[in-house]
């Protein structure tokens, strides 16, 4: 009898339950669940040419594999699994799957007795470590040393505040816990050393993107110190529940991967996706463009009203250095080179006591700008000189005037010109022959565009298209009106300033393929293209108006059209830079180079203007006179040009 | 054909010039592997290469590896050497701070002293692990910790 109602028990209890999973996913159906934005944001989806599937490649991330494909499905397989875990462990979808799983909780009044996430162990370490952490986007600025930071790098950093030690006046700082917060980075995992096989994989999708987790301190020390790059952090004003429900979800994503793609799904995408998450509402996902630059997070985190908080700078090593070196008198500053240069200290006997730990202090943050590399490997001669400076600074008590960098406000990377670039205008080559243009830039800043907020003396360029239509052809080249005028696939300019400090080179490079000017379109669009590579080295001096630089550059042309196919050609250019205000620069160009093997030469002289009305739309005009003695078609010409820039 | 090829080819050569440096850069940044490479030029170093096999090293193993581990005084006098080395002869700044934070010290400018006059001392060596003991011990004779 017992027995009995013990299976009638346990029967209607089976019952019970199972008929609860029904009618879970029976409301979920009702309320079309599935088709929520939270949803399908939770697992991301995305539609590629009208088919919707998840943009996480790593299976793990779905309950069921149809889930990659199909949010019913997953939503399906979510609830039974919830409401049919028996033993929890790391692997419970529970545990894996927090985020979700509370929302689903929440949503459709789930029994709390299907949630218990104090089983959750993994999960729980994770959580404890960083519940209540401020939310911050940090943009780590741009580092045109190495063309693929160039544009800069996103990443998260959760911080903890404690108002305990956040007051303590004694080391004048308010973000001297920033050491110990965690940084969250997403990136691409290679699995090959081979620089083409590791371009081919970046741009194609063929490396895993992972989420990973470490110590803020090793973000600041690559960055700020080693790269002397600034790293700006902006707080997100999120409740209590997004804080929760952004780490939950971060833990849901650590676990899994999603294909890396250099130019579209990047670490700036998969934050922006990451954040939407939190709260759809914020539609940051359709603020930003096809093509994501980091600084492009920037802008649409801050384009959703009230939701950055603060933004804080923390100036790279590089900064500080100048600085304090800028506060120093004629002498002093002499003697830090000087000094340095000879790895002698005596100086320091001649200055008044007042002087000495300020003084000292330039020199140590001197040497770690100056010998990163040495200090950062603990080998060489600067670093074994650095402990004899540190063991006198050591001697000299404490530098009272410590120093607070405030932040550039001009240099707010959000705040810069959009990086794509529509150019209209019209040309006059040679006193004859009229031409409309259409240019396109895709990213992202050259020597005259606006520098509010960009990298100053900098260039760098991707894949900048020039398209012309002529009004008028010469008599005896009547075929095509409408040409392919050049493509510049990428140019990379650093003009840096020598310094009393510093004598770095400067250095330009660009590759792409243009048209040789009066060739025949007779012959076929491409038979009129000359591919080409231009490297630079120089030297410039600047300052608060413009420039002057100097360069040795060297060209190498192909073409089916010259002589030897290929024209390789040295000589000297010079390129000055006038900006007296925000809205107008003034650029002056002149170049002289040889042939090796022939007896060509080439210069071109030119000048350009530019007019800014706003920060994202301007006019230019600019003239260039070109001679070439050899082999080329035309031989001396003027070139005019106006145009309107529009950025977007 | 044969121009596209060109231009192809120096598409492709430009682009592996550039993505020599790829693992380093910006979005390419490579997890940092920790614990088995302990040290920043080997972390450094990991990262720069862009280290493969980081899934073990994901977010998971990251909290119990970076999170507290990285909070450990050996752990991060290893990482932030330099720095902590240039406050210690000042007597004063963030890394030291933070230092005092993890060791639980509240008087931090009372470590700063102590610390500077023992500067030479504790950086005769470049092993993290012999740093904190003798940063240690220092502190302990002043009573700090």
């Amino acid at each position: 009898m017992n027995f009995l109602l013990f299976l009638l028990l346990c029967f209607s209890f089976c019952l019970h339950a199972y008929s609860n999973d029904n009618a879970y996913i029976t409301k979920a159906h009702e309320l079309n669940l599935s088709e929520t934005t939270q949803w399908l944001k939770f697992l991301h989806y995305e539609k590629d040419f009208g088919i919707r599937s998840s943009e996480a490649d790593g299976m793990n991330f779905f309950i069921t594999k149809k889930g990659k494909k199909d949010p019913k499905a997953e939503m399906d397989a979510e609830i039974l699994s919830l409401v049919n875990t028996k033993d929890y462990d790391d692997n419970s979808v529970l545990c894996r799957f927090p985020a979700r799983s509370r929302w689903l909780k929440d949503t459709l009044k789930m029994d709390s007795v299907y949630f218990p996430y104090d089983k959750c162990k993994g999960y729980n370490d994770f959580i404890n470590e960083h519940v209540g952490s401020n939310v911050y986007v940090v943009f780590s600025s741009y580092y045109l040393e190495s063309p693929a930071s160039a544009f800069g790098h996103t990443m998260i950093r959760l911080g903890k505040r404690d108002t305990e030690t956040k007051n303590n006046v004694e080391f004048a700082s308010n973000k001297q816990s920033e050491l110990l917060d965690t940084g969250i980075g997403y990136a691409a995992n290679s699995t090959t050393d081979n620089s083409l096989i590791y371009t081919f994989m970046g741009i194609t999708g063929g490396f895993q993107g992972t989420y990973s987790s470490i110590p803020y301190f090793y973000k600041i020390r690559e960055y700020n110190d080693y790269e002397s790059r600034d790293l700006w952090s902006y707080e997100l004003s999120l409740s209590d529940e997004q804080k929760l429900k952004f780490l939950e979800h971060l833990w849901e994503l650590g676990h899994t991967y999603f294909d890396y793609f250099y130019f579209t799904q990047n670490c700036s995408y998969n934050l922006i996706t990451l954040l939407d998450t939190v709260n759809p509402e914020w539609g940051l996902s359709s603020k930003i463009p096809f093509y994501v630059i980091p600084v492009d997070t920037l802008k649409a985190i801050s384009s959703v009203p009230s939701l950055v908080t603060s933004v804080n700078f923390r100036p790279s090593v590089k900064r500080t250095f100048e600085h304090n070196f800028n506060k120093l008198s004629k002498d002093e500053k002499k003697k830090i080179l000087i000094s340095a240069n000879d790895k002698d200290l005596s100086y320091i006997k001649l200055l008044p006591d007042s002087r000495k730990a300020i003084w000292t202090d330039s020199l140590i943050d001197y040497i770690d700008f100056k010998y990163a590399r040495e200090v950062l490997l603990e080998k060489g001669p600067y670093y074994e000189w650095k402990k004899i400076v540190l063991a006198e600074r050591s001697q000299q008590g404490l530098n009272k005037n410590a120093n607070f960098i405030e932040m550039p406000m001009n240099e707010r990377p959000e705040s810069g010109h959009a990086s794509t670039r529509m150019e209209l205008g019209a040309g006059l080559v040679d006193g004859q022959q009229y031409s409309g243009k259409v240019k396109l830039r895709f990213a992202m800043h050259d020597l005259l565009d606006p520098t509010r907020g960009q990298p100053t003396l900098a260039s760098l360029n991707f894949f900048e298209l020039g398209l012309r239509y002529n009004f008028q052809n010469n008599i005896e080249h009547k075929s095509n009106q409408f040409q392919f005028n050049y493509l510049k696939i990428f140019e990379i300019a650093t003009l840096n300033p020598w310094t009393e400090f510093n004598k770095p080179l400067s250095l330009l490079a660009e590759t792409g393929t243009k048209r040789i000017e009066g060739c025949s379109d007779l012959e076929g669009a491409f038979e009129c293209q000359s591919p080409y590579l231009e490297v630079g080295g120089g030297v410039t001096k600047a300052n608060s108006l413009g420039s002057v630089s100097v360069f040795l550059q060297g060209n190498i042309n192909y073409s089916g059209r010259f002589n030897n196919h290929i024209t390789t050609l040295l000589g000297p250019k010079f390129i000055g830079l006038y900006r007296p205000c925000e809205d107008f620069v003034l650029a002056i160009k002149g170049l002289w180079q040889k042939e090796f093997m022939d007896h060509e030469r080439v210069y071109t002289l030119g000048s350009e203007m530019r007019y800014y009305f706003s920060l994202n739309f301007g006019i230019k005009e600019s003239s260039e006179y070109l001679s070439n003695s050899g082999t080329g078609i035309l031989t001396n010409y003027w070139k005019h040009d106006i145009s309107v820039l529009y950025y977007f | 054909m044969k121009k596209l090829l060109v231009v192809l080819f120096a598409f492709t050569s430009m682009a592996s010039a550039f993505a020599a440096s790829y693992g380093k850069a910006g979005c390419g940044l490579g997890s940092v592997v920790i614990g088995d490479q302990p040290g920043f030029a080997q972390v450094f170093a990991a990262t720069t290469n862009g280290t493969s096999g980081s899934q073990t090293f994901g977010i998971s193993s990251g909290t119990s590896n970076c999170g507290s581990g990285g909070k450990s005084a050996v752990m991060f006098i290893e990482a932030n050497k330099a720095s902590l080395a240039n406050d210690i002869a000042r007597g004063q700044g963030e890394t030291l701070s933070s230092l005092a934070k993890i060791y639980g010290i509240k008087d931090a400018s009372a470590m700063g002293s102590a610390l500077q006059k023992s500067q030479s001392s504790i950086f005769a060596t470049k092993d993290s692990a012999e740093i904190s003991a003798s940063i240690e011990s220092v502190l302990k004779n002043n009573k700090l910790l």
